[in-house]
């Protein structure tokens, strides 16, 4: 432990499965926070068991996406369905400043574990439940996945082209992202409005919400001139050429986006002022917005002889913002500006070996986070149950043999 | 819940998310524009379609629960003005160029010699280093070098960006949580520090984990349109109804089992054919290891025919009563008429006095039992609060504030 990390000293008591809770009690933990992660022993989290695997062999320490959202926990497996284990899960709770949730709505309280259960047992606790819509509400119960949280607070809605199907990417659920930012703020506001208040206090987060404010532009747009935002593909109505661009190479792309007079110059200049750019039809973006899809065809015709690093170099260069459409290996290997910044490192995992992991998105100048691998599932049950509980090592052990650490 | 605190808020379009959450949660954010108003306020669309800096609707979202007041930092005499109300604040956010605050003697060294305990919070494309920190970007730039957008999209469609402004949300919650990291520290220790916010790195990490898994693991990503992978397979992630789509998803294990199960229940009742191959299959067992293509294909086609029989709102109401894991594709219009966040008290009128109007805003980041976390009030008019910052709380006379006026500092 290092008291130059900047949540040293705060602890917390994370239970969480899948994605999102845990990617939330993450930058606790790498951040110096004591995070205690009470897992199942019986019904371990789904991420420990999903696809993919060391090897393509299953087991609990096997599965790669529990790995990387649990990094700088300790882990312990405890029996909450024995009366045994809610107590000790009761007495990690007198221990924590925190509690991170995001069980389906009501399955703490069934446990005996609720808010109102725990303000018993520590009157000053501060919980924090993340769930797809809400703790109530007719949408509560229903569960869900972060696809469905896109579908609902209208995101997939508009990441499409207009007159197409929407598009819902791959391998990620942005709401999943989103929410653990938001997990982090409020929970830090709690914190510091306890300090100063003695009260703890219960708080609700619905992944849906979040979403929302992100959505607000389109929805103020609705409530005061009653129109309806439809989905624009790549376009921008600020800015023209505004897209991806195929590049040379097999699925190559960079994306350009001029906004300005001035980006516009720098943009021409790069291309060698071609005649067409100097046509009264691209002489201002309402000119270019009005002829885009011929702009864009030209814009393509001359990217194509460049990569995307080339292009976006040039145009960078010339003050025009561009990117490279980065896939995974550009990220790791080739995104220079990634390397420079040290955003993936390697550690080391028992099981699993050596594999790389991001640091969060963001450099604190004096107190930079330390980041450890993922704990094995229950790693944590001796040091966690005799050294921090006080428990006697014999009773430890009966426990272990009842399986109420299990 | 942070009332006592204050923010100075210095960012552009970039940078607005953060300030507004600090705000939302009671800081006392004072946005700082440009004597005029800041570009930011150009931006539409505009309330009743009128172009104007006081009614930009950009402007109303981003910038609520903020106090506003307008000075020239670019002169001396606003650099001091600015120098005295960095002693009165906790934070400072700002947006511009790596190295311009630098040059206006106002980079956090020279800030902290004034206030030890002050935390700036810098948000820039590509962070403070690197061969890429004078680079510029906008949000497509910024979903591009994610590695985002390479994954949506169909297979040989080109690259789709996600809802226009979602990286600058994005960016901005990361840059309210990394503040409030700095914050807690700084409490305990009395330091203040410098925080770089990298919005390349807040994309990249957007995906929560796939970059290093893929890398490591394997299979690399690619784009598959709106089917998700799994494994050697790939099953749809929304199916056509009636009037849109609604998105429900095949699990495989006890995580879909439930569901199939209800599912498989509803679409027999309605007399949906079951194809021989998939006859009898036990939901209990069901994994995705042990199932093809084809066979996956006629499961998500009877669901298929389920759904053209209905509304979105038909389907989504039935499932929820059967408990089924289905949602509508909404739009706005569904998402202010939605249930569940009515229940919720999700949305507040805020009162525009000057437009005669209340607004429905969303309000709430989440539901607190202490404090309060959601919009406060409407966005700042151009120099708004000018007279209680400068006169009411610096203590300027008229004749000071007259002078700085015509000077073109406030």
């Amino acid at each position: 432990m290092n008291n130059r990390l900047p949540l040293y000293g705060l602890k917390v008591l994370e239970s969480t499965v899948a994605a999102t809770g845990p990617a939330g009690g993450k930058y606790f933990a790498d951040f110096g926070a004591t995070v205690i992660k009470v897992e199942s022993g019986a019904r371990p989290d789904v991420t420990r068991l999903a696809l993919p695997h060391k090897d393509g062999k299953p087991g609990v320490d096997r599965g790669a996406s529990f790995l990387y959202l649990n990094t700088s926990k300790m882990s312990v497996t405890l029996n909450l369905t024995k009366p045994r284990g809610v107590e000790l899960y009761k007495e990690l709770v007198s221990w924590a400043d925190l509690i991170l949730q995001n069980r389906r709505p009501g399955s703490m309280d069934k446990l005996g574990l609720g808010y109102n259960d725990l303000r018993k047992v520590k009157e000053d606790i501060i919980m924090l439940d993340v769930s797809i819509a809400g703790q109530k509400g007719p949408y509560a119960d229903a569960g869900g996945w972060g696809q469905l949280t896109m579908a609902m607070c209208g995101q997939f809605n508009l990441m499409r082209w207009p007159k197409q199907d929407p598009l819902a990417p791959g391998f990620t659920a942005p709401p999943d992202a989103v929410a653990p930012r938001f997990m982090v703020v409020a929970a830090l506001a709690a914190l510091d409005y306890k300090r100063r208040t003695g009260k703890g206090q219960y708080i609700d987060l619905s992944q849906i919400e979040p979403m929302c404010h992100f959505l607000a532009l389109g929805i103020l747009d609705y409530v005061t001139n009653k129109r309806v935002q439809g989905p624009i593909g790549n376009r921008s109505e600020r800015a023209a050429p505004h897209g991806a661009f195929r590049c040379k190479g097999k699925d190559q792309w960079c994306a350009i986006s001029v906004s300005t007079d001035e980006e516009w110059i720098g943009f021409c200049r790069v291309l060698g002022n071609p005649e067409w750019t100097k046509k009264s039809k691209f002489a201002s973006l309402a000119a270019r917005k009005e002829n885009e899809d011929e702009l864009e065809e030209l814009v393509a015709n001359w990217t194509k002889n460049y990569t995307p690093w080339e292009v976006m170099d040039m145009m960078q260069k010339a003050g025009v913002p561009s990117g490279v459409l980065e896939n995974i290996d550009d990220l790791i290997e080739r995104d220079p500006q990634v390397k420079e910044r040290a955003l993936f490192f390697q550690l080391e995992h028992p099981v699993l070996g050596k594999c790389y992991h991001p640091r969060e998105p963001f450099i604190l100048s004096k107190t930079p986070p330390k980041i450890s691998t993922s704990p094995l599932q229950g790693q944590h049950n001796k040091y966690v149950f005799t050294e921090i509980l006080g428990i006697p090592e014999e009773e430890f052990n009966k426990l272990v043999e009842e399986k109420v650490i299990n | 819940m942070l009332s006592g605190y204050r923010a100075l808020d210095l960012t552009d379009e970039k940078g607005f998310f953060c300030g507004k959450i600090l705000g939302e949660l009671g800081v006392d954010v004072i946005k700082i524009e440009r004597p005029g108003g800041d570009p930011g306020r150009n931006i539409g669309p505009f309330y009743g379609d009128v172009p104007d800096p006081e009614k930009s609707l950009y402007w109303f979202v981003y910038n609520d629960s903020k106090r506003g007041i307008t000075l020239n930092i670019e002169v001396p005499e606003g650099q001091e003005i600015f120098r005295t109300l960095v002693k009165t604040a906790d934070f400072v956010i700002e947006s511009f160029p790596v190295g311009y605050m630098e040059k206006l003697d106002l980079a956090y060294g020279q800030l902290s010699k004034l206030n030890s305990r002050i935390i700036v919070t810098s948000i820039t494309p590509f962070g403070q280093t690197g061969p890429w920190k004078h680079y510029k970007a906008t949000d497509i730039v910024l979903m591009a070098t994610s590695g985002l957008m390479m994954l949506t999209g169909e297979p040989d469609g080109v690259p789709t960006r996600y809802e226009p402004n979602h990286s600058y949300c994005f960016v901005g919650a990361d840059a309210a949580a990394a503040t409030l990291i700095a914050h807690y520290h700084c409490v305990r220790s009395g330091e203040g520090q410098h925080v770089d916010v990298s919005m390349h790195e807040c994309m990249a990490r957007a995906n929560y984990n796939y970059a290093p898994m893929a890398y490591d693991f394997g299979p690399i990503p690619q784009r598959t349109g709106s089917r998700l992978p799994r494994g050697h397979l790939q099953t749809p992630v929304i199916h056509k109804c009636k009037d849109g789509y609604v998105s429900w998803l095949l699990f495989g294990g006890i995580a879909g089992a439930e569901d199939n199960r209800r599912i498989t229940k509803w679409m027999d009742e309605e007399g949906i054919q079951t194809p021989d191959e998939i006859k009898g299959i036990d939901w209990d067992k069901f994994k995705f290891s042990d199932i093809t293509q084809k066979e996956v294909d006629l499961i998500e086609q009877r669901i298929s025919t389920l759904t053209s029989r209905y509304t979105k709102n038909q389907l989504e109401q039935e499932a929820l009563k059967r408990g089924i894991r289905m949602n509508a594709v909404n739009d706005v219009k569904d998402l202010v008429e939605n249930e569940q966040l009515k229940y919720r008290n999700f949305w507040t009128n805020i009162e525009h006095p000057e437009l005669n109007k209340s607004i429905t805003y969303p309000s709430q980041l989440c539901q607190v039992t202490e404090g309060q976390a959601g919009v406060r009030f409407r966005a700042p008019l151009i120099g708004e609060h000018n007279k209680q910052i400068y006169e009411e709380e610096l203590g300027f006379s008229k004749e000071k504030i007259r002078q700085l006026k015509q000077s073109c500092v406030i």
